[in-house]
């Protein structure tokens, strides 16, 4: 089981890497990243349930605020600059 | 809670494995779209339910209560900002300069902030199309 849970989210790790890298517009970029930090949380709760180490879970709701808080400044600095 | 193939851990691990697949076809659909727009969508959807059933299946097999409780919060949050930034983001991409955006048949929100004909290019149009035609421009519901 944790093993098709790993190989799903590194493939998942893999191909919003793929799309960060060879992203045309700065939009495409940060859909990429926002990817990357949800297969991070993932990940923080897949270390929670196996390896019984509860220490990174405040990290888990850290990330859900900054992810959010990142998107919404590049938003805003998209919407004047593009691209 | 009886037969040891629906204990709490297992179904846990099915739905932490189940939000990695899910996650997995947002990777798919991020890296396979062809446009800026459907690969927010598909990361958009996927990725908030998937999630959310990967941390709620986590804390499914969790029993420690602050274990349990960032868990879940850190669920609430998730399905409560994640829809909100996409539609931030969606928004600053259809507004943006140099983005173009593929909008086959219908484009509901060219004919609520007044921008014309399918033009390519939304906020420098935007601006040149609104001295001529100002009130009827009417904003858009939420924001």
């Amino acid at each position: 089981m944790i093993v098709a849970t790993l190989i799903a989210l590194g493939a998942a790790a893999a191909l919003f890497l793929a799309r960060l890298v060879i992203g045309p517009t700065l939009a495409d970029r940060v859909v990429g990243l926002n990817g990357v930090v949800i297969v991070g949380m993932v990940l923080i709760a897949v270390d929670a349930v196996y390896a019984d180490r509860n220490a990174f879970l405040p990290v888990l709701v850290v990330l859900a605020v900054v992810g959010f808080v990142g998107t919404a400044m590049i938003a805003r600095f998209l919407e004047g600059r593009g691209r | 809670m009886t037969a040891a193939l629906l204990s709490r851990e297992w179904v846990g691990q099915v739905a932490l494995l189940a939000g990695s697949l899910l996650i997995l076809l947002a990777g798919i659909g991020v890296m396979r779209f062809p446009d800026a727009l459907t690969r927010m969508h598909a990361l958009a959807k996927a990725s908030t339910a998937g999630v959310a059933l990967a941390l709620l299946g986590a804390s499914l097999t969790l029993s420690q209560l602050d274990e349990v409780m960032s868990l879940l919060f850190a669920t609430a949050l998730q399905a409560a900002t994640n829809p909100v930034a996409s539609t931030l983001l969606t928004q600053a991409a259809y507004y943006a300069e140099g983005i173009p955006n593929r909008l086959d048949t219908v484009d509901e929100l060219a004919d609520a902030v007044g921008r014309t004909d399918g033009k390519e290019f939304g906020r420098a149009d935007r601006r040149a199309a609104s001295p001529d035609s100002t009130d009827d421009v009417t904003s858009p519901g939420g924001d």
